[in-house]
């Protein structure tokens, strides 16, 4: 068998949603159907608009223009994500942490999103909106850090610069690191480990010195380094 | 003699008629289908829900069919010699590892989720062969001593090196489902982004490069190659842009979000142009004006949807470019053209509104561009429009499906 010839004997699960049919011709039940969608919808729009007001102004990521409701389009059109940027993402219930990757981009429409999965498995998605969206992220923020660039010729290391094959790197120093740890890592602390990893790999910085766990640090760890900037309209350039 | 005769053929072909329409009785009996005409049928998905409409022959008027709700799926699209929806998922909400193929079953309504395991689901999901290609999200990663990729592309700039200085390069793969058996069967070491199929070869927009992959006799084409964003002298197709795959041929357009300047400004290339990618160089082909918000490509034309909803229609073949305004939807105040796909008469318009309170609304245009349908509202977001024809994300304009005739 070819190596890349898998099998999958996983089961299906079954759901017992059901769909809900309409058919033509049945205009009682459409109408009263039609007079409690209305209702419910004034309901739930009423009392949805009032969060969602705030929290659709967090989005801030910059797609090809179709998704533009997700964001203010002044903050789109003065914002560029770069490679290593920090993704913060939250919905009031849990939080989750990424990176950005921008190498190659002359072709792709839009960066990519550089995650783990809740196992520690580390990801790329090509579309940052709908990985925003299927998260179920009601708010999207985005962060750098001013990295300061060690002084050129007096090191023998090469200097590294941020890439998936480094933060891919970074994950492998996890994958190695003590396995009682490792088997007992919370799920949520999986994504903001590879961020910390990747920077203390990549620019040897600790973005979370005060985690209670040498460890383990969750993505709210990270998010409170001083050394975090948070990008905003006016902070298109960085250094 | 004669009445005779006469009387037996009438009584046989009333037996006939009968038989005939106790078969079709019994026939429609067995599949309740909620669609009249396939070809009419589109399906419209997004944040939280999946709409199955059909437009009327000859008409722009549309019925609502079905609602289903479903945490968003990506591009659904209707199987209807199967009577059902084929629902590729990347995730499910609060689980970043659920994510899988759905199949509703349009009879019962009941729905069955294959699980992908933690690999994800992104991308454009491409037929073939009575399957379905989809992009993958986990990276694996290969190590290229002695071991090249098997379709022989490595991006520029996609080869790592680990603390052992070993060389390798990291991929999420391609995988197959196939939807006679409902089974993940085979993974391909191919990072597609978002592509189009075409006589068994995949024309696809990858990292750094627009690649023409041969799936039977395993080979790689580069047709472009970006030179990477640190080069100050190639010309890079700039970020944001809206691109489509036309017979093979890739054609894109520039909005005011596009940008390949280290300082967000278009370098070496224009707006309001539509260029086309040949011998590895953009050519420029014709001027338009606005601000273009959605690029379509089907039967030889390219269509340039701007956000003052006038549509630029520009032939490949004659190279003329015909404006046309819209002047309804021009009413339309704070909506933006979000989606667009279409069906053999009409274009589906997926309109999306800054005010979230307002939601979105879903309008058909016929293809002469002569009638214009009401709009109706829909509860989503990151709306996809889903045909017989084409399946559409936010992503990937008008990729024309081909019709099974592939094999894996």
């Amino acid at each position: 068998m070819n190596k890349w010839e898998i099998g999958f004997p996983l089961e299906p699960i079954v759901r017992d949603e059901r769909m809900r049919l309409y058919k033509r011709g049945v205009r009682d039940f459409q109408i009263r159907s039609f007079i409690v969608s209305v209702l419910i919808a004034v309901f739930i729009v009423g009392c949805v608009s009032v969060q969602q007001d705030d929290s659709s102004r967090t989005f801030m990521f910059s797609n090809d223009r179709n998704n533009a409701y997700l964001i203010d389009q002044d903050i789109m059109l003065r914002q560029q994500w770069q490679g290593g940027d920090i993704v913060y993402a939250a919905n009031g219930y849990i939080d989750h942490m990424a990176m950005i990757d921008d190498n190659t981009y002359g072709i792709n429409n839009t960066p990519d999103i550089i995650d783990t999965d809740t196992n520690g498995s580390i990801r790329r998605h090509n579309d940052p909106d709908r990985w925003a969206e299927q998260g179920g992220w009601t708010s999207v923020e985005g962060y750098y850090v001013a990295v300061i660039e060690p002084s050129s010729g007096k090191s023998s290391k090469r200097k590294k610069t941020f890439n998936v094959g480094n933060a891919f790197n970074a994950q492998a120093e996890i994958t190695l690191s003590p396995k009682l740890y490792k088997r007992n890592t919370p799920s949520n602390a999986h994504s903001s480990q590879l961020v910390r990893d990747a920077y203390k790999y990549i620019y040897n910085i600790d973005l979370a010195p005060s985690a209670e766990s040498d460890w383990w640090s969750f993505p709210k760890d990270v998010l409170n380094n001083s050394q975090l900037i948070a990008i905003s309209e006016e902070s298109v350039v960085r250094s | 003699m004669a009445q005779k005769v006469s009387y037996s053929n009438i009584f046989f072909l009333v037996i006939l008629v009968c038989g005939c329409e106790m078969t079709d009785d019994k026939f429609q009996d067995s599949t309740a289908y909620l669609f009249s005409n396939c070809e009419n049928t589109f399906t419209v998905s997004g944040s939280s829900k999946i709409y199955l409409f059909e437009h009327r022959h000859n008409s722009v008027e549309f019925d609502q069919l079905a609602v289903f709700d479903d945490w968003s799926p990506i591009s659904a699209f209707l199987d209807c010699a199967a009577n059902r929806i084929i629902v590729p998922y990347g995730a499910r909400k609060d689980d970043r590892n659920n994510a899988g193929v759905a199949i509703i079953d349009l009879e019962s309504g009941s729905k069955l989720e294959y699980p992908a395991g933690a690999r994800g689901i992104q991308g454009i999901p491409l037929k073939y062969n009575n399957g379905l290609l989809l992009g993958t999200t986990l990276l694996n990663q290969q190590t290229l001593k002695n071991n090249p990729p098997l379709y022989g592309y490595l991006p520029p700039g996609e080869v790592y090196e680990d603390p052992q200085r070993q060389t390798y390069r990291v991929f999420s793969a391609t995988t197959y489902f196939d939807l006679s058996s409902a089974k993940f069967t085979k993974d391909l070491p191919i990072d597609i982004g978002y592509s189009a199929i075409q006589n068994n070869i995949i024309y696809a927009k990858q990292r750094g490069a627009i690649t023409a992959i041969d799936l039977d006799a395993k080979t790689t084409d580069v047709l472009y190659e970006s030179s990477g964003k640190n080069s100050s002298e190639a010309i890079n197709i700039p970020l944001n842009h809206l691109g489509v795959f036309l017979d093979a041929d890739y054609f894109f357009v520039l909005n005011n979000y596009s940008h390949n300047g280290s300082n967000n400004e278009l370098q070496g290339i224009e707006a309001n142009v539509i260029y086309k990618l040949v011998d590895s160089g953009m050519q420029k082909l014709a001027n338009y004006s606005g601000d273009a918000v959605y690029l379509l490509g089907l039967d030889k034309k390219i269509y340039i949807f701007t956000s003052a909803f006038k549509v630029m229609e520009y032939d490949v073949e004659t190279m003329d470019v015909i404006e046309r305004t819209l002047p309804s939807l021009s009413k339309l105040h704070n909506f933006r053209i979000e989606s667009v796909g279409y069906t053999e008469q009409n274009f589906i318009l997926a309109l999306n509104s800054q005010n979230v309170e307002i939601g979105s609304k879903i309008m058909l245009i016929s293809r002469d561009f002569m009638h214009l349908s009401s709009g109706k509202s829909v509860e989503l977001r990151s709306i996809s429009v889903t045909t017989d024809l084409a399946i559409d994300t936010t992503n990937t304009r008008g990729v024309r499906l081909t019709k099974n005739n592939n094999s894996l």
